[in-house]
Order: structure tokens, then sequence, then C-alpha cells
């Protein structure tokens, strides 16, 4: 059964129909663990349409904006909670 | 006697009326947090939810503990109606006498001791972690903590406020800015390519919240001032899986490592300035090694937005004082500083015995010394209340030559990046800081008799006709 996940995309008008992208997302699942989160690796369509046997994927502008409608994702690769990074800086 | 944790200051609160109890089932995905963000714009009470969705009867939220200067005079032992002045002067002499903090003997009878979890066990889900804003980046433990931290090549333990977001049951994420002192700390530990050991505190006493909101000096104890504002010292306890000691009868204690090599992802969230303005990004990563809690624990939340809130009420009252410590400690001829809730942090009025351009410029030199988070300083004669925001905003608007008075600079990386009128590229690039300073005080070099006469009541007028009117005002029919 099709899961339902968030995101907050850093540069939203960069998002392509088809386009495999790393990025954190959180499971919408109802529950005490909603918004429980990991990096992935996805491909990642503009509609439900265009992947019926993916995830939906709500996204958020990077300052919280929820776009109208869901994407579909498709998991490829699940990455844990890092990435690689020295923390220092805001941004 | 000071409250020794939340809960007794919660009894006090329902006495005078100043918190709520919510008693019907309450969703902590945004409803919560939207029950409280409306209580703070109407200054209302605080809130204590007791029943949150999904979770177990006696895990619970208390939500905007200093969110109005009542709160503040009752957490310091002062009666509710306490004016503002005297609140603040409260506090400034209470923190003359710093008081250590005392270690308990037995640890396994403090109050925050009364559930462990350690290693696989660890689980934040356990509790009715809020979604705090809708659209944040996820569910925020830290709005109202206090964190604490030690610096690796000395004595320096530090409180700090800072946010902290859950990405799943043993991790966090977090945002510190580079100038805090967590984030100087931090920097050691990277370049030393150590983990920084962490604790977070959530619902300790309210006193040593509002302490851990002030900003104190590089090297300054916060325990040893929340011991002299309480009057009495506070109870510390070691951590279960690092040395650091953290409040005895707080209810819930995160302990875990801040990892020197890994990031996670973190924000947005709606900060103290009103907006929501730092964005989803790659911050810093801390892995979760032990969380011990009291039975039936409460989270404190604070729910930042527009002002008035704990973080432009409670939060802003030390960093005035501090604020006026310092410049007094530099000679200028200070009276009073104030940050008024309406300005979100980020207006600082200070009233001066002696004015004129160049103590102004003094006064912005001192203040922004390090940060020039407060982007909008005016300074104004003794005559004014600064407590008074009308007053503010009267010498602001006929003293400060629009020319002459008003001064700006830019100040590249020292400004907030939570402050949204900064732009991206501001941000990205770390060029971020501007602050206008207004001179609303007399030049030094006009002459006395030149010097307008202030048009009121209790200036313009000989005192025994102030009195005489005064005397005979209820005479008059008013």
């Amino acid at each position: 059964m099709a899961k339902e996940y968030v995101t907050h995309a850093q540069k939203l008008r960069d998002l392509r129909d088809g386009q495999e992208i790393t990025f954190f997302v959180q499971d919408l699942t109802p529950g005490p663990r909603k918004y429980d989160g990991q990096i992935v690796k996805a491909v990642i369509y503009s509609s439900k349409d265009k992947l019926p046997d993916g995830d939906v994927l709500w996204i958020r502008s990077s300052l919280g904006a929820l776009q109208p409608k869901p994407w579909a994702m498709k998991i490829v690769e699940r990455l844990g909670e890092t990435l690689p990074g020295r923390p220092g800086q805001l941004l | 006697m000071a409250f020794k944790d939340n809960r007794d200051f919660m009894d006090a609160l329902s006495k005078t009326g100043d918190l709520v109890k919510v008693k019907q089932e309450v969703d902590w995905d945004a409803e919560a947090g939207a029950i409280s963000r409306h209580a703070l714009e109407l200054s209302g009470p605080a809130i204590l939810f007791e029943k949150l969705k999904d979770y177990a009867t006696g895990y619970r939220i208390f939500a905007g503990p200093l969110g109005t200067y009542r709160r503040v005079a009752l957490a310091l032992g002062l009666p509710a109606d306490t004016p503002i002045k005297k609140i603040y002067e409260v506090f400034e002499e209470r923190q003359q006498k710093p008081i250590s903090p005392v270690v308990v003997k037995n640890a396994k009878a403090a109050p925050c001791k009364e559930n462990i979890m350690l290693g696989e066990d660890v689980d934040l889900y356990r509790f009715p972690i809020p979604m705090c804003h809708d659209g944040d980046g996820g569910r925020y433990i830290g709005t109202w903590d206090t964190v604490v931290t030690k610096d690796p090549d000395s004595d320096w333990v530090n409180w700090g406020m800072y946010r902290f977001m859950i990405i799943n049951k043993k991790s966090l994420s977090g945002a510190p800015a580079p100038t805090s002192h967590l984030g100087l700390m931090l920097k050691k530990y990277v370049e030393k390519g150590l983990p920084m050991p962490v604790a977070i505190v959530v619902g300790s006493d309210p006193i040593s919240a509002l302490v851990t909101s002030t900003g104190y000096q590089i090297g300054d104890t916060e325990a040893n001032f929340a011991g002299a504002l309480r009057q009495e010292p506070v109870e510390l306890v070691k951590c279960e899986t690092n040395n650091l000691l953290v409040p005895a009868h707080s209810e819930i204690v995160i302990e875990g490592e801040i990892m020197p090599d890994r990031m996670a992802y973190e924000g947005p969230f709606g900060e103290y300035p009103g907006y929501r303005t730092g964005e989803h990004g790659l911050r810093m990563f801390c892995h979760v090694t032990a969380i011990t809690y009291r039975n039936s624990p409460i989270i404190t939340m604070s729910n930042l937005g527009v002002p008035p809130d704990d973080s432009s009420v409670g939060g802003s009252m030390g960093v005035a004082i501090g604020l006026k410590n310092r410049l007094q400690r530099k000679g200028l001829p200070v009276i009073d500083v104030y940050l008024p809730p309406e300005g979100a942090s980020h207006l600082v009025v200070v009233s001066v015995k002696k004015g004129g351009n160049e103590v102004a410029k003094a006064v912005k030199e001192a203040i922004t010394r390090r940060r020039a988070w407060y982007t909008k300083i005016i300074v104004v004669n003794d005559d004014v209340d600064i407590y008074n925001l009308g007053e503010v905003v009267h010498a602001f608007s006929v003293k400060c030559h629009s020319t002459r008075g008003v001064f700006v600079s830019d100040e590249p990386g020292k400004g907030s990046s939570a402050t949204p009128c900064y732009t991206l590229e501001e941000k990205h690039n770390n060029t971020l800081g501007a602050v206008a300073l207004f001179d609303a005080t007399w030049p030094l070099d006009w002459r006395e008799e030149d010097i307008p006469i202030k048009s009121s009541f209790n200036v313009i007028y000989p005192k025994n006709v102030q009195d005489k009117v005064l005397k005979n005002w209820k005479k008059y029919g008013f």
C-alpha cells in the first residue's frame, strides 16, 4: 500500500519528472511516530498518474509553504539519517 | 522560596489565574501549537495540555511558561501585577549575588532519574513532542530548553537555549549560530575530531530556563545566576552517559553527542523574530545516548512567533540587563536598557544621563561588539520612561534628527539568520548584519537655555501647581 511522505525542497523550481534525487523525507503515517525522517535516493514525478505504484510525496518549500498538489516518488535507496560533513555553518 | 520545578510553578500560576489546564484530547500535530500561539497573541495564560492524541495519559505539554510579565514576576516570587521596571530591578539586584549550584548526593533519587532509557531502549517518540507550527521542518523537542555543554579546553560549562528537531527515535538535528556559545565550543570539538557531549534539559525550573535564555558572557556559569535569582542553589545531578551536570528536578534530560563529521537535515522553524526564516538545510547531528525523565513527564513548549511570547518577554529581560551591565562596565552614562517585546528582541532602548552622538555611537559599538542581532538601537535621555513604549516613540519621533541623528552600519557576519530582512545571498555568504542607531538625545553642545522644555504635566508646571491639581483632582469632577 502506498505511503505518504513530506519533504522540504531547497530548490523547488528545479524539480523535474523522472529526476533521481537524494533528499530528506518524513513519513506521514498517522500515530506517535509521524514525521519520522530519513535521507533517501528516490525518483520523483509531478503526479501519481505518472507513477501509479509510487508513494505520495507532499512537497513544501524550503520555508515550509505546502505545494497544492502532491508529487509521487519511488525510493531507490535508503541512506540513513546523516551525510558526511562538518557542522558549524547554518546553511 | 524558589520553585524547585515547573510543577510547583504551575501550581502558583493556577492560583492567580495564569494557567489553563486543557483536559480534552489535543493533537500534538499543530493543534497544541495553534492553541498556544493564539493564547500568546492574546497575552493569555500559560497552558497545561493534559491529554495528547496518540499518547498515554500523563505525558503532557506545558506551553508559554514565561510569555507574560505576570508569569515572569511569579517565577521570581513577586506579585503577578509587579510593574515591569520593578521586575527588572529585582532581576538585576539579585544577580549581583551568584549562588553556586549543589550536586545532589543521592543521584538515583533525583526526580529526573525516575525513569532511564539507555542504548537500544532510547526512544524520543515516547514523548508527545509537538509540531509547533504547521510546515516546520519537523517536531521540536527543544524550544524552551537548557542545553548543557562544556568547553573542551577549560572548565567552562555553558547553559544555552537552542532548538532541536527529531529525526528519528534516537537522532536529533539542531541549528546553533556559529557565533553562539555552543557554536564556539562545537568548532573546537570539530577541529579536534571529537564528538561533543551534550545534555538537552526539557522542563527545568522556570528560573533556570529564564537564565538559560539570557546572554551571559563567555566563561560565565549560568547555574550560579540561576541560584542568584532563585535565592537558593540549583540542585544538579550527573548525566548517565557523560559527565555533564543537569538540574535534578527537570522533567526530561536527553543526553547525546554532537558528531564532528556528520550532518543532518533540519528546519525550517517559526522563530523568535516572528517569522519562519531559516531554510531547510544540513545542520549539526546529535546521536542520543540516554533519556532520563520524571514520572508523568511534562514537555515545555515555547511556540515562538509574533510577540509577545516567552522569548520576547521573559528571554529579552536578562538580555537587556546583561547589555546594561556591559555598557556600564565600559563607563558609559547608561541608566537603563529595555528590549520591548514588540521588537521581538531586535529593538534595544537605552536611556542615558548625558546624550549626544558620541555617547550614542559608543553605546552601539558596545552592544554590537560580538553580535549584531539587535538591529535597531534607540538612545534616549533619562527623562524618558523606557518601559513606556509611548514615551519612547514620542522621543524617537520628535527628538531624533532624521539626518544628524541616524547612523547605519553594515556588520557583516554578526547578524542573525533568523532575522527576516536579510537576503538568502547575505545568509549564504555570511555577510548578514546591519544596525541602525537612532540618537534621540539632546546634543551635548546645546546650552541649557537652548534645550526645549517638555510640555508635560510634570515638567512645564511648577511643583506647587502640580501638587494643587493632584490634591484637587476628584473635586474638579474627575
